[in-house]
């Protein structure tokens, strides 16, 4: 890593970037001047975006309990980080006609699509905040915070692992993972399903791969018996994803910290209150 | 085990992974992070305690 000692020079206002990043795809980015990065965010966000709407018929929605439907209950749901996305499904489809309809072979992978550019716009957002507050003027680093950002979303501590943090990365991954299985164990795999659990299927998308691949794998299976410690297995599962957030602002920080020329370790303990002896 | 035992274990499970995830988050040191956990690990969980209890109690008086 190089150290640059010169001032950030700020490309423009970190809140704007980031809300109109929140609204459109890349319009951070555009914003900042960063054409061909607003270009791509664009295009594949609204691309897996559009995909995942297609092959759900726009109905994902529907998965929500009748008694929890209102206008703001999706907000809670990986869609929303791409507000543009979330407005046009609020628009376009809502809940459906409010009957029970079947529902398109297709909708649980388009689900996973149109949650994944919800969280790939998240990472877009990061860069775009980062970006206009300290500009091009910024210290080399292995991996950029926001693919960092990304990168422990995908898989719990590829972001540590790539930053170097190799044995940090191996714990993260440990707890999360293993946190995960032990949920889906206990809930015997019901935790696995969008229609089943919306808002803990919610929780546990944040831990990305593990949690994607087990739900692909396991065909969703059908639960015809009451499950003992079902409750049990849905905290553990969706706690898992809830809790790899954190380390993916530990990620962020850590990659920021590089990124601003500053020591990681020392910059955290400053913010750290007085310990009394 | 009985039904107490087993939900205290499971909140052990679950407290764990919070407190490990909540020091790693605010200890870049990994070596100070860890050498944190028991310490969390035993505010955390015997806090929890006391408000399970403050809430078992007003349960009990109050309705």
């Amino acid at each position: 890593m190089s150290i640059n000692n010169q001032p950030p020079k700020p490309l423009g206002n970190p809140a704007v970037a980031t809300l109109l990043g929140w609204f459109l795809p890349g319009a951070g980015q555009f914003y900042l001047g960063q054409l061909t990065l607003g270009l791509i965010a664009f295009v594949v966000i609204e691309g897996l975006f559009g995909l995942g709407y297609l092959l759900s018929d726009g109905r994902v929605w529907e998965f929500l309990d009748a008694e929890l439907r209102s206008p703001f209950a999706t907000l809670l749901s990986p869609e929303a980080g791409n507000l543009g996305g979330w407005l046009f499904t609020k628009e376009m489809a809502g809940y459906g006609p409010g009957f029970p309809r079947v529902l398109p072979s297709n909708i649980h992978l388009g689900s996973m699509l149109m949650a994944m550019s919800g969280i790939l716009n998240i990472c877009f957002m990061v860069r775009a905040h980062l970006d206009a507050r300290i500009g091009s003027n910024r210290n080399e680093v292995s991996i950029s915070p926001a693919v960092a950002v990304g990168a422990t979303w995908l898989l719990p501590g590829l972001g540590h692992f790539l930053q170097g943090r190799k044995r940090r990365a191996a714990m993260v991954a440990g707890v999360l993972v293993g946190l995960f299985l032990l949920g889906t164990f206990f809930a015997e795999g019901s935790n696995l399903s969008r229609d089943r659990h919306f808002y803990y299927w919610a929780g546990q998308f944040f831990l990305g791969l593990p949690a994607m691949i087990t739900e692909l794998f396991s065909g969703r299976p059908a639960v015809s018996s009451e499950i003992e410690y079902m409750d049990v297995g849905l905290l553990f599962a969706s706690m898992a994803g809830l809790l790899n957030i954190l380390a993916m602002m530990d990620v962020y920080a850590w990659g920021e910290d590089e990124v601003m020329g500053r020591d990681p370790v020392d910059s955290r303990r400053k913010q750290q209150p007085e310990k009394s002896s | 085990m009985s039904p107490l035992l087993l939900r205290l274990f499971f909140f052990a499970i679950a407290t764990f992974a919070i407190v490990t995830m909540a020091a790693f988050y605010a200890e870049a040191d990994d070596r100070e992070a860890l050498k944190s956990i028991p310490r969390r690990f035993a505010r955390f969980y015997v806090a929890c305690a006391v408000l399970t209890l403050v809430v078992w109690a007003m349960g009990a008086f109050l309705a």
